[in-house]
């Protein structure tokens, strides 16, 4: 693999343009992924972990890794919001660099802080440096540390303890100028005790861009902190490659909520790490995918129940037309000493074409006795009973069909709490579905 | 609390029960691995040519391999070449029992096996193989008048060349994995069936396999062909004397099912774990397969695992045939410091084709356990159907179960459900028992025994018995 000897090059080159950062601790952090990078290489096909999807996109030739563009501004884009706008902080990201002139963030309480990355560097690295040095230590594989080498833009968000914010934060990201490249954003979530907020992270592609995202999010929750957190991945079939690596600590009696809609993309790897670290933590990891085309779509989750009494659950629905690809991989694992715990995953398949494949792997991994864990798995269809009741009431069948399958990926986004946000997904899943949804009728 | 203690102590210092040595003449191969240790077995045997070049194929395949590190066990480091791979008794074939050596006999009676006793049992021909060589056949005379082949590999090599040639390493091939390689260098014997067209089989048949030689790995070779429209039952069953070395043992099974014959295969193993702090025991790796090769042909597995150190097994179905069916039940228990990594693997490439998968686990002391399955759907396997149930148990708060199902689905007309479940004994069920007037070994037996029924169901009778023994052995006060 030829790639990862021009990565050192590439980083040396542009190591003069980090600016004031030169030479910070920041720096000598990239500097040390860099270096743990080259001893430990880039991830291939023949290990477990990228069995079913292969990370060769992200190893072309011409998708030479940058720090991204600072500061730099797009004037042409106006017109990318939708209609039903909702009443959110809004920070918008164009190929990967924070556009300010795009962005509105309200005044919030006391102490809350909502900004790029880039301005977090220079005014609160010292709440960065260490988890830095930390995912440095303790890499998940290289492209972990390829992240950290090249990171650049990204987002920060900093909630003070007993603080509920007003407004959800609305992060868009989107893909611009026919750009074809790797970008590398990093980003980190602090939300202190009992604090409350809700993240909508929003993917779009404006033209025929293809972009690389190898992005890295580390999320911490304080003590009884309630935090959800919802993305959307609606691109063209150009649109996105995704690796998306997600990394949540929580506190005691903390709450964690996470919605991965996957409705289009290349290739998308979801995946979401998280430790549950005192007791009474819990948390949710859930999200549905709908694939077309050649899409490939990978949800790799695992759940670290590190103590007692805590709780999680996985659930994850897709349907696969055409060539698409499903990957399952969950995992609960539960420490020695982890007792009373309760862990739920589940993953179910409905395969709409002859060509389509899904990879299912929920997996256990469990040390201590008194827990009470299961996990589920289906593939099939669409259940002939149900089609044929509909049918025979006078509905199409491509209507009934439709219906059946948006009533199975209904379980999913019903739990999404913010409405505007769930009707948004549903109409757009009912857009993809073709389903004729009749208000009127509904209404009735 | 100390009650329990005290149950506990009393087991995990009773030593294995099975563990003896028999003083045997025996003659081996010289400690190592290389071209001239293949050459060794294979002109002990008397083999044919071709039989030679394809060890040799396989060994030079294995070279090339690496020792698999994927499963969830902590392997030390196996030195090949400090383990001799050939060792038989002297004395060869018997005709009558009487010329068997007396140290033989002797081990099985204590293995509770009497040869007079099973001589009379239900029809059971068993064909014992004592470490490399087969060296007792019974009833073989019965089976002959049916049609029914049933000897030791090494004995079909030469009376059924052209069976041997077909079917050997066509369901496992040599380069199938790292231990299969090793197996096809330098297996030693094990043994052969075929059944012909239309026949049921007249009674069970069965082979102990025993490790007896010290530094001895055994490496045996299973291939059992079902014809057209026959049907068999094979019962394998194994305890093993008591060892302070590790010793290895890499099995290969091939089973082939032709037009609607179907093969059941039943296992109790039952070799040496190791003592509480996890010195000794056999290692365990084992490659198990069978192809349904004919439209509604079956293969059946139901395995009682309890023994051995480190268990790697996966035996596994390949649906080839349209409507052929493949089936797989299995009770794993690890107690002190073992480890299992078993499960099974279904293929299913014909239409229609059905699997189903129950497998209960149950670790205790500081073991751990993992079920590994996959279920594969090809694209051309129309109305496909699997279902998968994997049950854990879990003894002490010291121990591990773990569940890695790989589920590929490839065709949209697949119908396929995976459930698992983790859990402890309930204290409620264990009151409940106790109010009754059992005893705590008594409800734990009572309760495990419930758990593990769905698969007991499927054992021949006398090895429902046995593993049902062996599993309130194995399981002795083990619960806190």
């Amino acid at each position: 693999m030829g790639i990862l000897q021009t990565y050192p090059h590439i980083f040396r080159a542009l190591e003069s343009n980090l600016g004031n950062l030169y030479n910070s601790e920041i720096h000598r952090c990239k500097q040390e992924a860099m270096d743990r990078l080259t001893a430990m290489g880039m991830p291939n096909r023949k290990m477990e972990r990228w069995r079913h999807t292969s990370p060769l996109p992200f190893y072309a030739s011409e998708l030479n890794p940058s720090f991204s563009p600072l500061h730099r501004k797009h004037v042409g884009i106006h017109d990318f919001n939708r209609k039903d706008e909702i009443n959110a902080h809004k920070l918008v990201f164009v190929n990967g660099s924070y556009q300010e002139h795009l962005s509105k963030v309200y005044t919030e309480a006391q102490g809350v802080t909502i900004c790029s990355m880039n301005e977090a560097l220079t005014k609160h690295s010292e709440h960065i440096t260490p988890h830095l040095k930390e995912i440095c230590r303790n890499p998940h594989d290289g492209f972990n540390l390829l992240n950290l080498a090249f990171f650049g833009d990204g987002i920060f968000i900093k909630i003070p303890k007993d603080t509920v914010l007003e407004r959800p934060i609305h992060w868009i990201f989107l893909a611009a100028d026919n750009a074809r490249f790797m970008i590398n954003p990093y980003h980190q979530i602090h939300c202190g005790a009992n604090s409350k907020v809700q993240i909508i992270k929003e993917y779009q592609s404006l033209d025929n861009s293809e972009l690389y995202v190898n992005s890295h999010c580390s999320t911490f929750l304080d003590q009884g902190a309630h935090l959800e957190f919802t993305m959307i991945q609606n691109e063209t079939v150009n649109g996105f490659h995704h690796l998306n690596n997600h990394i949540v600590q929580q506190k005691r009696d903390s709450n964690f909520k996470q919605t991965a809609v996957s409705l289009a993309g290349r290739l998308l790897r979801n995946q979401v790490f998280v430790r549950l670290q005192e007791p009474g933590a819990n948390c949710a990891i859930q999200g549905l995918y709908y694939g077309k085309g050649d899409d490939h779509v990978d949800n790799r989750i695992t759940v670290k129940h590190l103590s007692p009494d805590c709780e999680s659950h996985q659930n994850f629905k897709g349907l696969l037309d055409d060539k698409s690809t499903a990957v399952f991989n969950g995992r609960i694992y539960v420490e020695e000493d982890a007792q009373r715990t309760n862990a739920f995953q589940s993953n179910k398949n409905i395969i709409l074409s002859d060509y389509a494949t899904v990879h299912s792997q929920p997996q256990l991994e469990i040390y201590a006795d008194d827990v009470k864990c299961s996990h589920g798995a289906t593939s099939g269809q669409i259940d002939q009973d149900a089609l044929f009741y509909l049918v025979s009431r006078g509905i199409p069948l491509d209507q009934a069909k439709a219906v059946l399958n948006y009533a199975f990926i209904a379980e999913i986004t019903e739990k999404i709490s913010l409405p505007t946000i769930r009707e948004h997904i549903q109409e757009l899943m009912r857009e993809k579905l073709n389903y004729a949804w009749d208000e009127e009728l509904t209404e009735s | 609390m100390t009650r329990d203690e005290a149950i506990i102590k009393k087991h995990t210092e009773d030593g294995y029960k099975y563990g003896f040595t028999t003083d045997i003449d025996q003659e081996r191969a010289e400690i190592g691995l290389n071209e001239s240790t293949i050459r060794f077995i294979s002109d002990k045997k008397n083999e044919p040519e071709w039989l030679l070049d394809w060890r040799l194929k396989a060994y030079d395949i294995w070279k090339k391999m690496e020792n698999p590190d994927w499963a969830h066990l902590n392997i030390p480091v196996i030195d090949y070449q400090s383990i001799s791979y050939y060792a038989s008794s002297k004395k060869k074939k018997y005709k009558s029992i009487d010329e068997v050596d007396p140290e033989i006999l002797k081990t099985y009676e204590k293995l509770g096996i009497p040869l007079e006793e099973q001589k009379m049992l239900a029809g059971v021909a068993v064909d014992y193989v004592m470490d490399s060589d087969s060296v007792f056949t019974t009833f073989k005379e019965k089976l002959s008048e049916a049609g029914v082949i049933f000897c030791s590999i090494s004995e079909a090599v030469k009376e059924y060349p052209d069976l041997v040639k077909k079917y050997l390493g066509s369901v496992v091939p040599q380069r199938d994995n790292y231990f299969a390689a090793l197996n096809s260098a330098v297996f030693s014997d094990g043994s052969f069936i075929y059944i012909p067209k239309g026949v049921r089989c007249p009674m069970e048949l069965s082979t102990y396999f025993r490790i007896n030689a010290e530094n001895t790995g055994q490496f045996e070779r299973t291939l059992i062909i079902a014809d057209d429209k026959s049907y068999v039952s094979y019962l394998e069953g194994c305890t093993a004397p008591k060892r302070d070395e590790n010793q290895l043992h890499a099995a290969v099974v091939e089973l082939v099912a032709l037009e609607e014959a179907e093969i059941k295969y039943s296992t109790v193993q039952n070799w040496y774990p190791g003592d509480k702090d996890g010195k000794g025991g056999i290692y365990n790796f084992v490659t198990k397969r069978g192809i349904c090769e004919g439209n509604r042909s079956k293969i059946s597995w139901t395995q009682v695992e309890t023994g051995s150190a480190i268990t790697w097994k996966y035996p596994g179905c390949i649906l080839k045939g349209n409507n052929s069916i493949g089936e797989f039940y299995s009770v794993a228990v690890t107690n002190n410091k073992q480890q299992a990594d078993t499960g099974t693997k279904m293929l299913h490439l014909g239409s229609n084709t059905r699997s189903r998968i129950v497998s209960k686990g149950i670790s205790a002391g500081n073991s751990s356990n993992t079920y590994r399955g996959q279920v594969l759907i090809g694209p051309n396997a129309e109305n496909a159907y699997n279902f998968s149930q994997c049950d854990s148990m879990l003894m002490t708060d010291r121990c591990g179960a773990h569940t890695y199902p790989y589920l590929d689905i490839k065709n949209n007309s697949a119908q396929v459900e995976h459930e698992a479940t983790t859990s402890k004994i309930g204290e409620d069920m264990m009151f409940y028992c106790n109010q009754r007037g059992l005893s705590d070994e008594e409800a734990v037996n009572l309760i495990v025994n419930g758990f593990c029924k769905e698969v007991f169901n499927e054992l021949p009778m006398e090895f429902a018995v046995e593993a049902k023994k062996l599993l309130e052995v194995s399981l002795e006060g083990s619960v806190g």
